[in-house]
């Protein structure tokens, strides 16, 4: 009985479960990587208080709200997605996924507009001792405002995290597109969705370590 | 029946476009493979990095008096950093994991994979480029800081190409370090999932062999340690090419915080490090001892409990930074913890090891020259635990001495030792017993008088990293001791690589399917393994070290492997 | 597929995000409040703490693993906690 050699993948089992067991784990790292900023911005906090809280006052609180909420939306249309594909209705998951990757982008627009503003009015890059390069320098821009140290750390601590965050944002949205492509395939069905199952954790992965960001940055001034 | 899963894992076995040569290898998703192409790629860069560890004991021989130089004073930094980087990062970290424990764990466990082949082979590729990356930085660039990368310098230093102008290694090599870290959380998750869902029928956690309980315990600390330093690497990238100051003072931040963010994974990373190499010994000793490994149980669960502790520790590496002293104490009283679970392993080796009918094959040499050398590495990190005595031992050689006896006497040397046990299995090959031995004897005699004068040196207050010393018969006489041991141990390396070498390439095959008489499961199938490495479904009914049942099984013929002799 | 059990299984989804943003408006109004600094915070992170954990069992469906899940993801919350206390009996105690 000489057969075909096959790759080993094929004596493979798909083990679901495990795949998502692992999924999670991976989720861990992401959670601990936030949680060393999280870290960084608590110490830094503690020690420089009334600066991150002036600083703070000079984020809007409303947007910041708005997009807590367009966030905690898009959670739910992903729910939703998940839980139509579950029961053979790709036509409805295809477009609660529609609505999650459009709540996505409202997201990175509203902030987007956020960071312009803050790069209008100098808040980054700027140093304490005057030693800076980039739009907001003293060097460049004589009549800026310098900023205390603390101050500084807060938005640098801000740019990086909301960055990241953002950064997250945006793969997670590209990797819904190819969810969609392939839920319009059909390679993701009523009996084959966990790709859409693990894309679904990531994105309220994200959810989650936005729902620590926000009140951390604007609602503690 | 020949089929495709039948034939030994080394021969050409995909049907795929990748089945000719080297590609084969470099493409293949094949466990077994993936572990002997790190162990390949890992002794390598530690032949290397090896060569500038003796470079660095040569410039030691002389004293700053004497004119001679081997390295000159402004490349002394480049070349210790150089050194520890690719100890440390390329070598010792992935380690057994990355080697023994992608070869090994699915074969101890009854599986015919790890749970993701695909995402083994990426980790197997980020490490490399992360090392290609990592070593074209520094040698481009001759970054100084110290495998530590500790702000503020690292922050504001700036390299200088070899071919001339600016090159930021620096910058290289923390984003290669970073690249280097997703290939080992990838490893940890892979080997994490496997170990809770693959093991064969029977196989419950508490039949597992120690190796994968050790394994299981250092993955956990990849997946939780490894992100907090990569984020912080990432942030000095940044600081050094943008104007923020987290961890640089000029600019309000705290270069302390760094230190904190880097320990909290690097000092659990010693664990990954060290726990494996446990693992390995720990089934080295019951094979060569015919025996029952002694608590069996209370062996698992220190592995574990090592890695808990080790995360509430980090910060005794930063006594003397002007932490405060709270923290402290704190720290100092916690860190006394990690030896219960440590001395209960070595104690367990002895009684396993006590009216035993030992066999002294290589593997064990190595086992009981990791038990001596561990035994003083880990009691003279005791020393440093201690709030007063580290105020005057903290960066002196002392230091060198302690982590080079646990990362080499103890990790490598349980590494070599593993290899040593598993080389036939492995590639079906014998290498000379005369040569393995004289490898052992050379590396053991050379690594301990290469190291003890430096503990004395160090108490006698000899700076670390300081290219040059003052010339005096205390610091002369231990300093050329110990450079005479860096000699000896270098003929011991040099005699490893050709013992292996040799097997490899001339070595007498062997088929015989467990040569050291093992009782436990990796040891049942073919040599070298098959595909998938094992021909049925295997089902585990006894304890993976009750050698009584073993050795009925084996008289009866009832053994999982007796079908394949 | 009836459109009841349609809506059954979109009940519980529906009624936890309007619990969510009932919890983000709360936390909004109550960080009017002037009840000092420590306690601004610990107002803050509860309910933070309180929404990550309505989206970790509900959204992500830890209600439907199996035992080890959870496990798993209290150890990971159980790390990062002990890694914040411990740095902070470095800088609670800076200068004393």
């Amino acid at each position: 009985m000489s057969e075909q050699a096959l790759p080993i993948e094929a004596f493979h089992h798909h083990d679901e479960e495990g795949t998502r067991l692992g999924f999670w784990l991976f989720l861990f790292t992401e959670l601990l990587l936030f949680g060393a900023f999280f870290i960084i911005y608590s110490v830094y906090r503690s020690s420089y208080l009334g600066d991150f809280k002036l600083a703070a006052e000079s984020l809007n609180t409303t947007i910041g709200t708005v997009n807590t909420i367009i966030l905690l939306s898009s959670s739910l249309t992903m729910v939703l997605s998940l839980d139509a594909i579950k029961r053979g209705a790709s036509g409805l998951s295809k477009t609660f996924l529609l609505f999650t990757i459009a709540l996505g982008t409202a997201f990175l627009v509203i902030k987007g507009f956020e960071w312009a503003a803050k790069f209008d009015h100098h808040l980054f890059l700027q140093t304490s001792n005057g030693i800076a390069a980039g739009k907001g320098s003293p060097l460049l821009n004589p009549g800026a405002e310098m900023l205390p140290p603390g101050q500084v750390l807060f938005f640098g601590l801000y740019f990086i995290m909301t960055g990241i965050h953002a950064l997250h944002i945006i793969i997670g949205a590209v990797w819904m597109l190819i969810v969609y492509a392939w839920t319009a395939r059909g390679s993701i069905n009523k009996d084959n969705y966990g790709v859409l199952e693990r894309c679904g954790l990531y994105w309220h992965l994200v959810d989650v370590i936005w729902i620590f960001l926000f009140p951390l940055y604007y609602l503690v001034a | 029946m020949e089929t495709a899963g039948s034939q030994s894992y080394l021969s050409t076995h995909t049907s795929s476009r990748w089945n000719r040569g080297l590609l084969s290898w470099f493409m293949s998703t094949d466990h077994k493979r993936i572990g002997i192409m790190y162990g390949f790629t890992m002794f390598s860069f530690f032949g290397l990095a090896v060569c500038l560890g003796l470079l660095i004991k040569l410039q030691k021989l002389f004293p700053g008096s004497s004119g001679w130089e081997i390295i000159p004073p402004e490349m002394y930094g480049a070349t210790f950093t150089l050194h520890a980087v690719i100890m440390i990062f390329l070598f010792i970290i992935p380690g057994a994991p990355a080697v023994l424990g992608n070869f090994m764990l699915p074969l101890q466990i009854g599986a015919k994979d790890v749970a993701f082949p695909r995402v083994n082979l990426l980790s197997f590729w980020l490490y490399c480029f992360g090392a290609i990356m990592a070593v074209v930085g520094i040698l481009l660039g001759a970054a100084d800081t110290g495998w530590t990368f500790t702000p503020p310098y690292s922050i504001n230093t700036r390299s200088i190409s070899i071919f001339g102008g600016d090159f930021d290694s620096i910058s290289w090599m923390l984003t290669a370090v970073f690249i280097l870290g997703w290939g080992t959380i990838l490893t940890g998750i892979n080997f994490i999932v496997t170990i809770h869902r693959m093991r064969a029928k029977g196989m419950t956690l508490f039949r597992m062999p120690l190796f994968t309980w050790s394994i299981y315990a250092a993955s956990w600390i990849q997946v939780l340690a490894t992100p907090v330093v990569g984020i912080s690497l990432i942030m000095i990238v940044l600081e050094r090419v943008m104007p923020i100051g987290f961890f640089d003072p000029t600019k309000g931040g705290d270069p302390i915080l760094f230190q904190h963010l880097f320990w909290i994974y690097s000092h659990p990373a010693v664990y990954v490090m060290i726990l494996p190499s446990m693992g390995l010994v720990s089934e080295i000793i019951p094979t060569n001892s015919q025996k029952p490994i002694f608590g069996y149980k209370s062996i698992a669960i220190a592995s574990c409990s090592i890695a808990g502790v080790g995360y509430l520790i980090w910060a005794h590496h930063m006594f003397t930074t002007g932490m405060s002293d709270t923290a402290s104490i704190i720290f100092s009283f916690l860190t006394f913890f990690v030896a219960i679970p440590t001395a209960i392993k070595v104690f367990n080796w002895l009684a396993t090891l006590y009216k035993a009918s030992i066999t002294l094959t290589p593997g064990m040499l190595f086992a009981l020259g990791f038990i001596f050398n561990f035994s003083i590495g880990g009691l003279t990190g005791m020393f440093l635990g201690s709030l007063s005595t580290d105020i005057h031992l903290h960066d002196t050689d002392f230091i060198v001495a302690h982590f080079h006896y646990t990362m080499f006497g103890g990790a490598a040397f349980g590494l070599i030792g593993g290899i040593y046990h598993y080389f036939p299995k492995m590639f079906g090959k014998m290498y000379s017993m005369k040569w393995a031995k004289a490898s052992f004897a050379f590396m053991f005699v050379g690594f301990n008088s290469l190291f003890i004068p430096m503990f004395v040196l160090g108490f006698y207050g000899m700076p670390r990293r300081y290219q040059t010393y003052p010339d005096m018969p205390i610091f002369n006489h231990f300093q050329m001791a110990s450079t005479i041991g860096s000699w000896i141990l270098g003929i011991g390396v040099v005699l490893l690589l050709t013992t292996w070498i040799r097997a490899l390439l001339s070595g007498e095959k062997t088929s015989e399917m467990n040569p050291w008489n093992s009782s436990t499961l990796e040891w049942q199938t073919a040599t070298p393994p098959t595909l998938y490495n094992f021909e049925e479904e295997v089902e585990i009914t006894r304890h993976p070290y009750d050698y009584e049942t073993f050795r009925e099984e084996v008289k009866k013929g009832t053994s999982i492997g007796a079908t394949n002799e | 597929m009836t459109t009841q059990e349609q809506s059954q299984s979109a009940r519980t989804p529906i009624i936890v995000f309007s619990a969510l943003i009932f919890l983000t408006i709360t936390t909004v109004l109550l960080s009017g409040l002037d009840v000092g600094d420590t306690g601004a915070i610990i107002v803050a992170m509860s309910i933070a703490t309180i929404k990550a954990l309505l989206v970790l069992t509900f959204f992500m469906h830890l209600n439907h693993e199996p035992l080890i899940f959870k496990l798993f993801v209290a150890l990971a919350f159980v790390t990062l906690l002990t890694l914040f206390l411990l740095t902070f009996s470095d800088y609670s105690f800076r200068g004393m």
